[in-house]
């Protein structure tokens, strides 16, 4: 019995000491107790699948069945297209309420000599693809369009492909590291390898044959956007500057690259840095910077000033270490501006633009909320870096992309969201 | 699907109760068309040791929010799925009814997505047995530590579980029976460090294993 006692008895002391850890911020019952159920649309997309761009683009002409026909205004079609290492893509209907025609992503033929698709951008019509050969590290392949009228959803297969023209030729140590479109042009983001030294980005403007900027930089170019008047603004994973900054100040580590003006609280939250701009996405006279601080900035028209949104709500666990703002679209289907922002590693969240407070706005409808609703809203881990990407052609529709968990798409219904796993 | 797991639940809560009603009596009634044995009569002494494997099924049952907010409600579905249970154990006899040891139990469930929810409860227990020979009844209480997973959470936490078994001394040193364990798995957050007070919950669980006993 002593003996017995002499063993036991430590180890439930110890037992009793050592209980009450968690590794995450939120409590694992608390957690299963919201998990919700996921709604799937079967539309062939690997449930897995990392989505790393998406685009639209409308079809020029009325589709039908054997492909477009007659050049009358395109109003009525669209398509959505992705990559996920493949390209894929399928028709919308804009007005036939999700026919079944297109219902289905079908894969698109890649460029001769590629077999990774990274990004694809659409400037409305066109659409611009970035694809490598994967044994390439990237240095083979480079910049493809498929001009208006070529994308064909039942000849997915057999898209024709046209190369873009770099005027000026990357070195055989750079690679296209980042597409973007800015102010009409189309500019590429170049990482050059340097040897013992990492590697360096440049920023190309492959419409004007010329460097935005003259000095390379340290760090990778996450987003670039234009003031429309004269000044760029670019935002790296640690900084946010403009063109005046760099043609003045910015030398190759940034070590002098200017934090963003009006920042609030930078004595009590750490900064993280500039993660995905809002590009230039406006309710009138706002444009909108999501921070991996955990922030949410808005400029004036012009961009002559900075300010966050300061009231710090209670539960704005998004500044913090961790979670923080990702990519994210601003809407107006409830008929007030709306932020709707992805983070990394908890889902999405919805801020209200019309105030300059940090205030959150819950969309799930919480009587079918196992129903109507998935496990991105303000989800821990899982989901991973979300990105928000706002439908440009169909009303009340915003997209999330995940790293791991595919592509889904919301619905505003009311005042709810409705989310399905495509 | 929280109803049926539910409706699952109580149907073999009943199910397992009558067990442990009827089956002893099932064992104390003779045979009266035959000379049956006297069954030798089981006793235990202070050393006497068993090991203990079983296997079976985890129900869910709810989720309690001790303090629920306004519109939130104290008893919550755990949007698991019934999923299934192991235990190892090993105790010793202190006396003839009350046994001492410890259990490793590993359960796994599902959620509404089939996201796995993995628990492994280690626990000390005592038990007290009731005979009926050759047929035992111990209730056992237990208390220890309980790693969970879900998704990217990882927790350390308590446990407490409770519960009844009847076992069938089948030959001399080995035992055959049904086990009903009710686990209480607390996870009390303060609300001083990153998780919310708020996120305070006790799951609830019901363990239905069979399982197989050697005396030694």
């Amino acid at each position: 019995m002593k003996r017995i006692s002499r063993i036991l008895l430590p180890i439930l002391a110890a037992i009793i000491l050592l209980t009450g850890c968690n590794s995450s911020n939120v409590g694992l019952f608390f957690s299963l107790e919201n998990v919700v159920a996921i709604v799937e649309e079967d539309r062939g997309l690997d449930e897995n699948a990392n989505i790393t761009s998406f685009a639209e683009t409308v079809v020029p002409y009325p589709y039908d069945e054997d492909g477009p026909s007659e050049p009358i205004p395109p109003v009525d079609e669209y398509y959505y297209l992705l990559t996920t290492n493949k390209l894929m893509m399928r028709i919308v209907g804009k007005n036939s309420g999700g026919s079944q025609r297109g219902y289905t992503w079908k894969s698109v033929n890649l460029p001769s000599g590629t077999n990774i698709a990274s990004k694809v951008i659409s400037d409305g019509t066109n659409i611009i693809l970035h694809a490598s050969d994967d044994g390439s590290g990237g240095l083979s392949g480079g910049l493809y369009t498929a001009a208006e009228g070529v994308l064909n959803y039942d000849q997915a297969d057999s898209v024709s492909w046209t190369q873009i023209t770099i005027p000026t030729p990357l070195g055989t140590d750079e690679r296209i590291a980042e597409v973007f479109l800015v102010n009409g042009d189309l500019v590429i983001s170049v990482q050059r390898n340097v040897p013992s030294a990492g590697s360096a980005w440049k920023l190309y403007n492959v419409t004007q044959d010329n460097d935005l900027f003259t000095q390379e930089i340290g760090e990778p170019i996450i987003d670039i956007v234009y003031d429309g008047v004269s000044e760029y603004w670019i935002a790296t994973p640690n900084y946010l500057f403009n063109s005046n900054d760099i043609a003045a100040a910015i030398d190759s580590d940034l070590s002098s690259a200017p934090a963003i003006p009006g920042r609030v609280n930078t004595a009590t939250t750490p900064f993280h840095g500039f993660v995905d701009f809002t590009d230039l996405a406006s309710d009138g006279s706002y444009t909108y910077l999501l921070s991996s601080d955990g922030y949410v900035y808005y400029s004036l028209a012009g961009f002559t000033s900075w300010s966050a949104f300061d009231a710090e709500p209670v539960d704005n666990q998004y500044q913090d270490d961790d979670p923080f703002f990702t990519r994210a679209g601003v809407t107006d289907f409830s008929g007030s501006p709306e932020i709707y922002a992805g983070t990394r590693n908890q889902g999405y969240v919805i801020l209200d633009a019309s105030t300059t407070t940090a205030t959150f706005i819950d969309r799930r409808r919480p009587d079918l909320s196992n129903v109507t609703d998935t496990a991105l809203y303000n989800s821990e881990g899982t989901y991973g870096y979300v990105r928000m990407i706002v439908d440009g052609q169909e009303e009340n529709v915003v997209f999330a992309l995940t790293p791991k968990h595919s592509l889904w798409r919301g619905s505003l219904e009311g005042s709810y969201l409705r989310w399905v796993r495509e | 699907m929280t109803g049926l797991v539910n409706s699952r639940a109580k149907y073999i809560a009943i199910l397992i109760i009558s067990a442990v009603i009827f089956v002893p009596q099932i064992f104390s009634q003779e045979d009266p068309g035959f000379d049956s044995p006297t069954a030798p009569e089981i006793n235990r002494v202070l050393g006497d040791q068993y090991l203990n494997i079983a296997i079976g099924m985890q129900i869910p049952l709810f989720i309690h929010n001790p303090s629920p907010e306004s519109g939130e409600k104290a008893i919550n579905p755990t949007n698991l799925r019934v999923g299934m249970s192991g235990t190892l154990g090993w105790a010793a006899f202190l006396n003839n009814n009350i046994s001492l040891g410890l259990d490793l139990n590993a359960a796994y469930s599902g959620d509404l997505n089939r996201v796995g929810f993995f628990t492994v409860p280690i626990t000390v227990n005592s038990s007290y047995f009731f005979r009926l020979s050759p047929v035992e009844i111990p209730l056992h209480l237990g208390l220890g530590m309980n790693i969970m997973r879900y998704k990217d959470i990882t927790t350390l936490g308590m446990m407490v579980k409770a519960g009844a078994s009847v076992y069938w001394n089948a030959i001399q040193d080995w035992s055959f029976g049904l086990n009903l364990m009710y686990w209480w798995q607390p996870e009390f957050y303060s609300g001083n460090g990153d998780i919310p007070g708020t996120n305070t919950r006790f799951g609830n669980f019901l363990e239905v294993t069979l399982s197989a006993m050697y005396n030694f």
